[in-house]
């Protein structure tokens, strides 16, 4: 009977986790479609939400991860399908990747190096200025590239999602003030400064938007994985 | 496959979710700190949109001119 129970114990919370962050999603997911704001978006309501449950209920960080660490895995294949609406753009992409080889250069510079600079203006640990460098990229790459540089990847996947909520964010109003006259300069910037976050948004703006962020965030990943360590150790 | 990976992309937030909360763990990131680092993130994230859409869309002028010459 204790054994049961036991059992039961060890499975009620990781499933009430997972349902708590499938409902939590899909209501923020229905409250963004009646009022779309940059505030009420689906990443930062169903987070907040569940952050505020957890604080209530005094959670484990091992049982929310237990019951939803499957839903992190599915990051992989989708990343994987964003070869699809690249394929269909490939058109576009063969006239125009010298242009998206430079902007994913210099946006990456950007990245390391004003991550670096404010992190020292501000006198932050060694430790978190080495987390914060990879953030633009993609999760999984993000991670690996903190690792390599001594970072903590941990923290560094909470610099990647905040950067992605902040870019999906503010993104909307850069494309207000900056006078971008190309879908391509539109596509990069969502895909270079807020990886899948940002191709997310991106593809809410239109179809070649969404391939070419889709794209620029691969490129801007394997650029950070070869070139960003070699950057982070000349600092 | 295209109905598959549609789907995928759809619902791809969703996968984003439970990253977020690794927070919980790391309790010091609500105070000060976490304000200097989300400042940090803000900030780099709006420079890096802007270096990289400008660098593009001018090139992209450049090329077009120099194209309808």
């Amino acid at each position: 009977m204790k054994a049961a129970e036991g059992l039961l114990f060890d499975w009620a919370w990781p499933l009430f986790w997972l349902l708590a962050t499938l409902a939590a999603y899909y209501a923020a997911k229905a409250l963004y479609r009646r009022h779309p704001a940059p505030w009420s978006a689906p990443l930062v309501l169903a987070p907040l939400a569940l952050l505020l449950l957890a604080a209530a209920l005094h959670a484990r960080y091992a049982d929310y991860l237990r019951g939803t660490h499957w839903l992190s895995a599915m990051l992989g294949p989708a990343t994987v399908a964003f070869a699809l609406p690249v394929y269909q753009q490939r058109a576009l992409i063969r006239k125009h990747w010298p242009l998206l080889c430079i902007g994913v250069a210099v946006g990456s510079s950007v990245a390391i190096l004003s991550a670096w600079g404010m992190a020292t203006v501000l006198h932050l640990p060694e430790e978190l200025r080495l987390s914060l460098a990879p953030r633009s990229i993609t999760t999984p790459l993000a991670m690996d590239v903190s690792k390599m540089v001594g970072g903590v990847p941990g923290l560094t996947a909470v610099f990647v999602m905040l950067t992605g909520v902040c870019g999906a964010m503010f993104g909307q109003l850069m494309l207000r003030w900056l006078p971008l006259r190309s879908g391509l300069a539109r596509g990069a910037m969502f895909g270079m400064a807020a990886h899948g976050m940002g191709v997310a948004k991106a593809r809410e703006i239109g179809d070649e938007e969404g391939a070419i962020a889709g794209l620029v965030m691969v490129m801007a990943g394997m650029l950070n994985v070869f070139a960003g360590p070699l950057l982070i150790r000349l600092l | 496959m295209s109905r598959g990976a549609g789907w995928l992309l759809a619902e791809m937030l969703l996968f984003f979710v439970p990253a977020a909360m690794i927070v919980i763990q790391n309790p010091q990131l609500f105070g000060t700190l976490g304000l200097k680092l989300l400042l940090v993130i803000v900030v780099g994230t709006v420079l890096v949109m802007a270096a990289t859409a400008l660098t593009i869309d001018l090139l992209f002028r450049w090329k077009q001119r120099r194209e309808s010459r």
